[in-house]
């Protein structure tokens, strides 16, 4: 039994080989009733799938990541804040 | 059911299977996603005469449920076509020739005998696509090759004309 776990460069990746290997974006593959036509069903179906897998990944990071944010106590004082010169850098 | 129960399981099923003598199983192929909220496997059956089975499935974890639902998959039979530099099977042409295929792309349908017609669920009597799993399939074809049954009979559907 072989397993590969995917993580979202390579759900990117995937998709990136798909687009490339039949020379029609991840749109038309799912709009386009004539491109799907050459696609083997199976191939639509994985595609299909890689792109629900990202959206679920990157809806599941960004929980992550809003539920760590929410966990940091905000910052009262002006500690936190850049000074003037910082900003000028920072533009700069 | 979360992916570890559910691959257990599978495999479990897999290794019961009763393959005939002229049927080799290739290795499973399991892409889970490092957060496991979703997983996929792929395998294939070899027979002698040049004919395979091809099974891909793709499940999900329900959010904060343990419990997980097949989302996508494709159960298939027919003449192997293409084989890699290994001399593995690989994905035939979108227009390859098929015994019969279950699928859900673009809706859950059935091909037999031909890439064309799509049977959606209401032209097949006397069997409930949905209802047919990898194993289902597996032993139906592994039926209609030892007993001679046609593969309507096989799986227990007839078409609607």
């Amino acid at each position: 039994v072989s397993i590969k776990y995917l993580d979202l460069p390579d759900l990117d990746k995937l998709i990136e080989g798909l687009e490339k290997k039949w020379g029609i974006s991840t749109m038309e593959m799912l709009g386009k009733s004539s491109v799907r036509e050459n696609i083997p069903e199976v191939v639509l179906l994985k595609w299909e799938t890689y792109v629900r897998q990202r959206l679920l990944l990157r809806e599941h990071y960004a929980k992550l990541r809003a539920d760590y944010l929410s966990h940091i106590p905000r910052s009262s004082g002006s500690g936190n804040r850049l000074t003037s010169k910082e900003l000028s850098e920072l533009a700069a | 059911v979360d992916y570890l129960e559910f691959k257990r399981s599978f495999e479990s099923g897999l290794s019961k299977l009763k393959l005939p003598a002229d049927c080799k199983l290739q290795e499973a192929f399991w892409t889970p996603l490092r957060v496991p909220l979703s997983w996929s496997v792929e395998f294939c059956l070899e027979f002698d005469d040049n004919n395979h089975i091809h099974i891909w499935e793709n499940h999900d974890k329900f959010a904060g449920l343990y419990d997980s639902r097949r989302i996508a998959w494709s159960y298939h039979y027919g003449v192997i076509t293409t084989r890699d530099a290994d001399n593995k099977i690989t994905q035939g042409p979108a227009d390859g020739p098929v015994q019969i295929r279950i699928d859900t792309c673009s809706g859950l349908h059935l091909h037999y005998q031909a890439r064309e017609p799509h049977y959606s669920q209401d032209r097949i009597i006397g069997l409930e696509l949905s209802s047919v799993d990898a194993f289902r399939f597996i032993k139906a074809v592994f039926k209609h090759r030892s007993k001679g049954k046609d593969l309507p009979h096989a799986l227990g559907f007839k078409i609607k004309q």
